[in-house]
């Protein structure tokens, strides 16, 4: 097997880059590397859209500027991939729901552009759950469930994987990649790209990444532009970061926050670089453990997982104590009004006259919205929508909302 | 991932700090008055308000779930606490000059419909009100799912 594919199994982004500066890999192998192993890996369905041609021709101009020592940041030359609800410009952005099936954006959101100028090379839009609301194993996508790459029997059997029981997996016994983010984080996880963006409102980048056992990374809401990032929950959306390592969520991080005047709720802030130090010293690191946070139905191996957290803090030096969220039992609850609000409001713009899917009923403009919107949502989606209208009632806002914002 | 997956023992010590066992309160749902009612007249409403239908009685279901959600916070008490409206709390958000710095995009805008007609979206016509059916017929068990229709 060539080198170059052996260090795409370990790789982290400073150290790919210095083998891109130094010519021993060049962008162009780079890139059809993760082209093949993402051909190889179809059955895993992590990919709606593909860039390759376009990647190829940014990789050759990455490539000159790398070899004239002229590369833009540590992320030039390195392949990556973004969610579909990332508008792209020219390039199809589906939200892997029927009702923006052919959309294709005019504009590029700021975060990918801001990876692009870097030169980062964009692969593919990936899956994720319809509309990013279903169940939180990313099946409900228009073009079908996302495959967990563990314990998955790939076809060409690269690798052979079978179960502690001796029994091998079958091909229809295939575990869940977590969602909305589930593409991104089969992606990065198999190595078809080395860094991913996803969306985070609840968790959409974070659970799938603990399913597939990468590093998911919600940033503080603020830090990077929603410009061109379909809003589900526009309080609490954020875009997010998947990667192998620590290190590289912290250069993609560093690479794409900022603030944007295309997004009035982005924070500049002084020091936006974003680098870890090589040698990390917690000693004296006041560490809180929320008390409430054992909540009734926690597993026995998180609990334990829990606790070798705060052990491994302590060994290192950090004051681990416990602290107090009294609310936390609510916050669920909290969240699952807020969100249904704000998602009936977004939802509110399709309704097949400027853009999406567009019904054949004319018989009037209601009907139309109606005919159009009933075939391009599915049943989640649309429980949302009724959930969030319900709590929008004149008669709800005082009672339910109101008492919402202050808990 | 899987094969180096430890097996805890229940017997490890927890950190000091973990708490052994759920620290949550039991809500009683009998002291909790019925605010969020959803009934006939409700379906149809929403019906009407969300331009989508509920497909079946499990989608009537769905909503009554969320709304029994909802009305576990009554428990909270919120007196004299200031409403959050921005997630930034004080700071102020970022306001751009009034100055045109974009345009002509006509093209741009008209691309994604699926129906135009001489630079114009077309739509029928309004002023007519939806046809909304009664919400009882998500009780009739004969009644078909409308997705399957």
């Amino acid at each position: 097997m060539h080198r170059s594919s052996y260090r795409l199994q370990a790789y982290q982004d400073p150290k790919l880059a210095k083998e891109l500066r130094s010519g021993e890999v060049s962008v162009s192998e780079l890139c059809n590397r993760c082209k093949e192993r993402a051909s190889k890996l179809n059955s895993l369905n992590a990919l709606v859209t593909t860039t390759f041609e376009q990647a190829e021709k940014h990789a050759l101009e990455s490539n000159q500027r790398i070899q004239s020592g002229n590369a833009r940041h540590i992320l030039d030359g390195i392949p990556f991939a973004v969610k579909d609800n990332f508008s792209t410009k020219g390039i199809r952005t589906t939200c892997a729901s029927k009702i923006l099936q052919n959309y294709i954006p005019a504009y590029t959101a700021t975060v990918v552009e801001k990876l692009e100028e870097c030169g980062a090379i964009l692969m593919a839009k990936q899956i994720w759950m319809n509309l990013q609301w279903g169940d939180s194993g990313c099946t409900d996508s228009i073009f079908g469930p996302t495959r967990n790459p563990w314990l998955y029997p790939y076809k060409e059997r690269e690798v052979t994987v079978q179960r502690s029981d001796t029994q091998e997996v079958q091909d229809t016994d295939w575990f869940i990649s977590g969602g909305s983010s589930g593409g991104s984080a089969v992606a990065v996880a198999t190595g078809m790209v080395l860094g991913a963006l996803g969306s985070d409102t609840g968790g959409s980048t974070r659970m799938p990444a603990s399913i597939c056992g990468v590093v998911g990374l919600k940033p503080t809401y603020g830090l990077s532009s929603r410009h061109g990032l379909i809003p589900l929950v526009n309080s609490v959306d954020v875009p997010g970061v998947l990667s192998k390592t620590v290190d590289d969520a912290a250069v993609i991080l560093g690479a794409m926050c900022g603030a944007d005047p295309l997004d009035s709720t982005t924070v500049s802030l002084p020091d936006q670089s974003f680098q870890l130090p090589d040698e990390i010293d917690i000693k004296g690191l006041k560490v809180g453990i929320p008390q409430e946070y054992h909540s009734p139905r926690l597993e026995e191996e998180v609990l334990q997982s829990w606790s070798k957290a705060a052990d491994l803090f302590e060994n290192a030096g950090a004051k681990v104590i416990p602290v107090s969220l009294p609310h936390t039992q609510y916050s669920l609850a909290c969240y699952s009004v807020l969100c249904a609000v704000e998602v009936a409001s977004n939802m509110a713009r399709y309704d097949g006259i400027e853009f999406g899917h567009r019904s054949q009923d004319h018989s009037s403009t209601e009907a139309l919205y109606a005919a159009s919107r009933h075939e391009g949502f599915n049943q989640v989606v649309r429980g949302r929508i009724f959930a969030g209208n319900f709590f929008l009632l004149r008669r709800s806002v005082l009672q339910i909302c109101f008492n919402l914002m202050t808990t | 991932m899987f094969t180096s997956r430890r097996s805890y023992s229940q017997d490890e010590k927890l950190h000091k700090s973990i708490p052994a066992k759920p620290t949550w309160h039991d809500v009683d749902r009998s002291t909790l008055s019925k605010r969020g009612v959803v009934d006939d007249a409700t379906v149809e409403l929403l019906e009407r308000l969300s331009l989508v239908n509920f497909n079946n009685q499990a989608g009537v279901k769905t909503l009554m779930d969320a709304v029994a959600l909802a009305d576990t916070l009554q428990v909270v008490d919120t007196t004299g606490v200031v409403p959050m409206d921005s997630v930034l709390e004080d700071r102020d958000l970022n306001l751009r000059d009034d100055i045109i710095t974009d345009g002509n995009c006509k093209e741009d805008v008209m691309r994604n419909a699926a129906l135009t007609f001489e630079d114009y979206f077309v739509a029928p016509p309004g002023n007519i009100p939806l046809e909304t059916k009664p919400a009882s017929r998500y009780r009739d068990p004969d009644e078909e799912d409308q997705d399957k229709r």
